[in-house]
């Protein structure tokens, strides 16, 4: 083992990153390498210094209600529990809701069909609320729809002629919210960040 | 409940899972922050940004996945943006052609006697110093190191919020120690 590799296990050893065989191989190379056992020793003491510099950040008071003010603005959480569905519902929950209201749009318009000529059949689906039927359709309806939101999705269902202006732009809005923007626009290469001036030094 | 299972109630529409999630890792992010940019009001201003994009991609976290994984990336992506909106010309030490091989320059790091742990612990002045030498080195050496010696993460976890190898993770955090202690020693008493 040279020094050079004896350092980088050194520094791996800081980071609790690596084998008992490399501990012992070090070990044995700091016994009789002067050089590396300063080295070592300050790259210790780096670490300890960087930990103790940043290790509790301090946080202003107003932090978190600022972050979920801007969250809300966005409508991006859920609304409080208690709340009425209120638009925009968060986009990953009008998937589903909208499966739902399309579902329930072909059960209404083959309800419709089913009255003008009528078999024992048909009425019998007749009495089954429409609710009923989504809420086997969407596990997302069931049981919860105060806390999740998705009274809009029974709503949407029970009159699914007269879409409010909130739930009709939900499923206009579908094909975006099933492509939600990337969450970064940073570039995945390191490289790039480099200060072009000082990429050719070195 | 695990921040996976915090992550998936809160896509399934619990507002309560996300302010857990919150609650839980926020200083995580802004002492991640802060550490990168050098600046603790920064840092809190990253966090805002960062918070907004993970419930803003909530959709697009895979289950699978780790969500610290996933979480320090969008973190290191988004301070990277504001470093670079930020950042003057000429500042960043590069890294140099070959080093990600690990095997690339002489050590000058030994450093004066006086650099002792329990010293600059209780020194101030290097403190500051090292805060200010961390701000000099490649991003790719600060987000490693910060990631792996400040965070705690494991070489493995670092490579793939770097998209990186894993010995390209050892290599760079041991040149940013290696760097860091040869600018420490130069102002050390
Ligand atoms: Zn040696």
């Amino acid at each position: 083992m040279n020094c050079n590799e004896s350092l980088q296990i050194a520094s791996a050893r800081i980071d609790g990153q690596v084998t008992l065989g490399e501990v012992r191989a070090l070990d044995a190379h700091l016994a009789s390498c002067e050089a590396c056992r300063g080295a070592d020793r300050a790259m210790r003491t780096v670490n300890a210094g960087f930990i103790a510099a940043g290790a509790g950040p301090s946080v202003r008071s107003g932090f978190k209600s600022a972050l979920f003010d801007r969250l809300d603005a966005e409508a991006l959480l859920p609304p409080r529990k208690g709340r009425l569905l209120s638009f925009p519902v968060w986009r990953w929950a009008a998937v589903p809701l909208a499966a739902a209201a399309g579902l329930a749009l072909f059960m209404l318009v083959g309800r419709e069909a089913g009255e003008m000529r009528p078999t024992g059949q048909q009425v019998a689906r007749q009495d089954v609320p429409v609710e009923t039927i989504i809420s086997v359709t969407s596990p997302l309806t069931h049981g919860a729809a105060g806390e999740n939101g998705v009274r809009g999705a029974a709503a949407v269902a029970r009159g699914a002629s007269v879409l409010s202006p909130e739930e009709a732009e939900i499923v206009a809005n579908l094909d975006l919210l099933e492509h939600p923007a990337a969450p970064e626009d940073a570039p995945a290469d390191l490289d790039e960040m480099l200060t072009p001036s000082a990429k050719g030094q070195g | 409940m695990t921040d996976e299972e915090l992550m998936a109630a809160f896509r399934g529409g619990d507002r309560d899972a996300f302010e857990a999630l919150f609650d839980r890792h926020h200083l995580k992010v802004i002492r991640f922050a802060a550490r990168m940019t050098g600046d603790p009001g920064r840092g809190e201003e990253a966090a805002q940004e960062i918070f907004l994009r993970i419930a803003r991609a909530a959709a697009t976290w895979e289950p699978t996945a780790r969500f610290t994984t996933w979480m320090y990336t969008i973190a290191r992506r988004t301070t990277l943006n504001l470093i670079r909106d930020g950042r003057e010309a000429g500042t960043a030490v590069p890294i140099p052609p070959g080093e990600e091989d690990g095997d690339g320059f002489p050590l000058h790091l030994s450093g004066p006697p006086a650099l002792e742990p329990d010293r600059i612990v209780s020194n101030n002045q290097l403190r500051e110093r090292l805060e200010v030498a961390l701000g000099e080195l490649a991003e790719g050496y600060r987000s490693a190191f910060v990631l792996a010696a400040g965070e705690g993460l494991s070489y493995l976890e670092v490579a793939e919020i770097l998209e990186i190898t894993p010995q390209a993770v050892k290599s760079r955090v041991f040149r940013a120690r290696e760097m860091l202690a040869s600018l420490l020693s130069e102002v050390a008493p």
